[in-house]
């Protein structure tokens, strides 16, 4: 496999292999260390990536677990990420911007609350929208465990907001 | 009516019964302008769903990392001869220093000695 047949298959799911990184981490310098990490890996690999099925699926679990185990060793040693992603990317009218950038600093800090396992099946079926099948092979975990999973993790998320926008009106 | 179905749509969603297709229906409600007051509270949601899935990757990835350093690690040892070179040939010159001629003048003079 050259450079070039690597990119191309690497491509289509780099971009999620790097959100779900930063879904768990929350820094962003972190999660692009991390998805380094892993391109790096199936590089390092790319004798064994023709055996796997599916290789999507296969780099979204070592992503799970490259980021739960980087979270793990952080606790151990009782240090805590700290993000430094304050910048924003300067697009479409202010207003609709201000408006964007309000919301989305609620919701993820929402998300930011919940159990890592709810943080990561919102990941893979709100944002990166795959397939009940997909995430269960994934995550290694069966259908119905993350349909529980999901609904609760929404319905937090919606009480939650629920509660700061009636906060926003009153 | 839309109203009708999409709050049925969004009560299937809360129990993580919905299709990716009903999500979908979902997703395009709300990025709409006109949301009915009472589902404000959703918008935000899946505002922030359809802005977190445009974040993109863009480091690049130094795929060739094996390669370079094999390589620095040759300039290295090449470097590290060079200077070795460098140091011992100057000094091989300078212990030659002496001339075939005084070096056999000085054979013959341990021979013969010159104060007769």
């Amino acid at each position: 496999m050259t450079q070039a047949d690597f990119v191309i298959l690497v491509m289509p799911f780099k971009d999620k292999v790097f959100r779900l990184a930063k879904r768990l981490l929350v820094s962003r310098e972190e999660a692009e260390d991390a998805t380094q990490e892993i391109l790096l890996k199936l590089w390092n690999n790319k004798q064994k990536i023709s055996d796997y099925k599916n290789v999507e699926a296969f780099s979204m679990t070592m992503t799970k677990n490259f980021c739960l185990d980087r979270l793990k060793s952080k606790q151990a040693q009782n240090l805590k990420i700290v993000h430094s992603n304050y910048q924003d990317k300067s697009h479409s009218s202010l207003q609709k911007q201000v408006e964007a950038r309000d919301s989305v600093d609620w919701v993820s800090s929402i998300i930011e609350t919940l159990p890592e396992q709810q943080q990561i099946i919102v990941q893979l079926r709100d944002i990166e929208q795959y397939e009940f099948a997909e995430i269960s092979k994934m995550l290694d975990m069966n259908e119905t465990a993350i349909r529980v999973a999901l609904s609760r993790a929404r319905k937090t998320i919606r009480e939650q907001l629920i509660k700061t926008h009636s906060y926003g009106i009153k | 009516m839309v109203l009708n179905s999409i709050e049925k749509l969004l009560e299937k969603y809360d129990n993580a019964e919905t299709t990716l297709q009903e999500e979908a229906q979902l997703r395009a409600y709300f990025a709409s302008n006109d949301v009915a007051p009472h589902l404000e509270s959703y918008k935000s949601l899946f505002v922030y769903f359809a802005y977190t899935q445009q974040e993109a990757f863009t480091k690049d990835v130094p795929l060739n990392t094996k390669k370079k350093s094999n390589f620095y690690q040759w300039i290295s040892v090449a470097a590290a001869a060079v200077i070795m070179l460098g140091i011992m040939l100057p000094q091989m010159w300078n212990s030659s220093k002496y001339s075939e001629e005084e070096i056999e003048i000085h054979w013959l003079s341990s021979i013969i000695p010159l104060d007769k």
